[in-house]
């Protein structure tokens, strides 16, 4: 088994109450794009600022390339930050910006230059090299601040929400060139944001934080399919599909475990942690896996939203209010009397508590 | 273009107005010392009697002046370098400043700023005299640079208002240690705050007359020296010297923002 490139051994951090950084375990291996997902406060940038030598975790140790940095000052650890505000030098241009990282490593001029143009030409800038930063917008100051810290070849690139202060048109565009040159490049990557969906589609694993505290690191399907807390499942699965069950039996071979529900009994996808029978667990059904009968049920439709491709309908009855996704337009309407039913395998249990 | 309204006019020609008597207020001194400087007369009477540069003449061979102006120089540099070193370290330290004790004692520190320049000077004197150190050259410099550095932490803190401050970490990030950070990310951004709070150091030090008077002895600054030669009556020739002054510290004041300008407008900032 090779050493792992990055590697977050029980990494603790407090700022006197809050606590940034519980406990953290993390391995990343190289050419990895591992995304950091989290609501505000939970910790992704203090987890950022401790491998780029900013801040000094309480105990534990961080290693690159099995090395520890744990108080090395920031010149001397080998990771790249691009910042949330792109933080580039405005009295530089562009050219000079991308060089600096060079520089302070005592390239020549003609090697620095060189090096310069071939990141810029990578993120399609080489034509702005001489333009001053206040003349750039904010797609391509995000451009010139990748290219800054791609220059250095870095071994850990660490990103801050890279993509926050772009327009949505132009994020949805910059996420897919970003990943794509990226995991070209082979460079291993911390990608810190919190639009699940910039997660999800550009990570390989998701690594989702809370309070501190690692709830789960995965691929991104197996995040959604098969979250390992009900936080995650909160958090990724959209609302109010969270609901309580009683496992009524043992896993079949497939990993189809019977669990008794407010929805009745119902066939469940085994989840991350062991289950036993009897064992109270937690239920989840993603809005689009539902199935609805237009049959007089016992469900009362709430609410019907149409947001582009997909109808949103919230419905109401017996075990509680739930929101349910249909493509295309729905012909139900508020106050219809619906039934409700969750396939065999569409659920998935969560139990929690583990490690 | 708008077709401009009525009561606007009447709003330009007032401020117009107002700004025309402000200007006559300030410099008709100015202008009263400048006319009588080179009025062929040694009173000051109405008519002129005639056009001399003979004031001007005594001024710049006047030995007394000359060992004024050396003093007044020597003083004013010094002092203008102390408290652009303190008030750039002081601005920047004030500008990281967070808590709210912490601010309350930043704002202590900018005291001298409001305390009327005769508290200080006697304060001063007290303090020196007191710890037995002798009034000089130096005491004067650490009054006045005492006095002054408050006003290069205001304008060094002022270009640090909205400064990114993540430009020193993305310095570090790249492989600059402490100091090289500091010179590429924020010296380029408060250059400016330095340069000005400087000239206005040296030129408040130059101008000083209270702080040079009540904590120096045995030497004249050019303030002190004038002082001293009013008494016995103003010649035309301090007449020459409150205009070579006043026109210098105008060239000094225009410079000052024209240099300003130029550096921002290299750097791709802007002057406010
Ligand atoms: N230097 C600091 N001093 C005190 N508290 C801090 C410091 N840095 C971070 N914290 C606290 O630690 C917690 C985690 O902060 P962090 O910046 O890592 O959150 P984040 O996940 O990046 O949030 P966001 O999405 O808002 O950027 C927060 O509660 C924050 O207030
Ligand atoms: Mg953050």
């Amino acid at each position: 088994m090779p050493e792992a490139e990055l590697e977050f051994r029980d990494v603790s951090i407090r700022f006197g109450k809050t606590i940034a950084a519980e406990n953290l375990r993390l391995e990343v291996s190289k050419g990895e794009f591992i995304a950091v997902l989290g609501p505000s406060g939970s910790g992704k940038s203090t987890l950022l600022r401790m491998l780029g030598g900013q801040m000094v975790p309480d105990s534990g140790d961080i290693r690159i390339g099995g090395e520890s940095i744990v108080g090395c000052a920031p010149n001397q650890i080998d990771c790249a930050t691009v910042f949330q505000d792109f933080a580039l030098f405005p009295h530089m241009n562009v050219r000079q910006n991308v060089e600096f990282g060079l520089k302070m490593r005592g390239w020549s001029r003609e090697d620095r230059q060189a090096r310069a143009m071939e990141v810029l030409g990578l993120v399609d800038m080489d034509a702005f090299a001489e333009r001053p930063i206040v003349a750039l917008s904010g797609g391509e100051k995000q451009r010139v601040a990748t290219a800054r810290a791609l220059a250095i070849r870095p071994r850990v690139l660490l990103m801050d929400e890279p993509l926050s202060a772009l327009d949505r048109l132009i994020r949805l565009r910059v996420q897919r060139e970003i990943s794509n040159l990226l995991h070209e490049l082979d460079v291993t990557t911390i990608y810190v944001t919190h639009d699940q969906r910039e997660a999800l589609t550009m990570a390989d694993r998701v690594a989702v934080l809370h309070r501190g505290r690692l709830e789960q690191i995965a691929p991104p399907l197996d995040l959604i399919s098969r979250p390992a807390t009900s936080f995650v499942a909160d958090f990724l699965g959209g609302s109010g599909n969270l609901f309580t069950g009683k496992v009524a039996g043992q896993a079949d071979e497939d990993g189809m475990v019977p669990v008794e529900t407010g929805l009745g009994r119902i066939l469940a996808r085994k989840g991350v942690g062991a289950t036993a029978n009897g064992q109270q667990v937690s239920v989840l059904v993603r809005p689009e896996d539902f199935s609805l009968e237009p049959v007089a049920g016992d469900y009362r439709v709430d609410d019907v939203a149409f947001t582009g491709e997909v109808a949103e309908i919230s419905v109401g009855g017996p075990a509680g209010n739930f929101t349910v996704k249909q493509l295309g337009i729905s012909r139900l309407s508020t106050g219809d009397q619906v039934g409700l039913g969750v396939p065999d395998g569409a659920a998935v249990l969560i139990t929690e508590g583990e490690q | 273009m708008m077709p401009r309204q009525r009561g606007e006019r009447i709003g330009d020609r007032l401020l117009l107005t107002m700004l025309v008597a402000a200007l006559f207020f300030s410099l008709a001194p100015l202008l009263v010392l400048a006319v009588f400087s080179v009025n062929d007369f040694p009173y000051y009477s109405l008519p002129l009697k005639g056009f001399t540069l003979d004031w001007y003449d005594q001024l710049f061979k006047d030995e007394q002046i000359a060992s004024g102006l050396t003093n007044s120089l020597e003083i004013g540099i010094l002092v203008a370098v102390v408290a652009s070193v303190l008030g750039t370290a002081f601005g920047i330290g004030g500008a990281m400043v967070t808590r709210r004790w912490g601010k309350v004692v930043f704002a202590a520190g900018l005291l001298p700023l409001v305390t009327p320049a005769l508290v200080l000077a006697i304060g001063s004197q007290i303090l020196f005299v007191e710890s037995g150190i002798p009034l000089s050259k130096l005491t004067v410099v650490i009054a006045q640079a005492t006095a002054f550095t408050p006003f290069v932490v205001l304008m060094v803190t002022a270009r640090l208002g909205n400064f990114q401050w993540s430009l020193l970490h993305a310095a570090r990030d790249l492989g600059a240690g402490p100091f090289r950070a500091f010179q590429v990310a924020m010296l380029p951004v408060i250059r400016p705050g330095i340069i000005s709070g400087f000239l206005l150091a040296f030129l408040m030090s130059f101008n000083d007359f209270i702080l040079g008077f009540f904590t120096g002895r045995g030497f004249f600054t050019l303030p002190s020296l004038i002082y001293s030669m009013q008494r016995v009556g103003i010649s035309p020739m301090l007449l020459a010297y409150a205009t070579v002054i006043a026109v210098l510290t105008l060239i000094l004041a225009l410079t000052a923002r024209r240099v300003l300008v130029s550096i921002a407008q290299r750097r791709g900032g802007n002057v406010a």
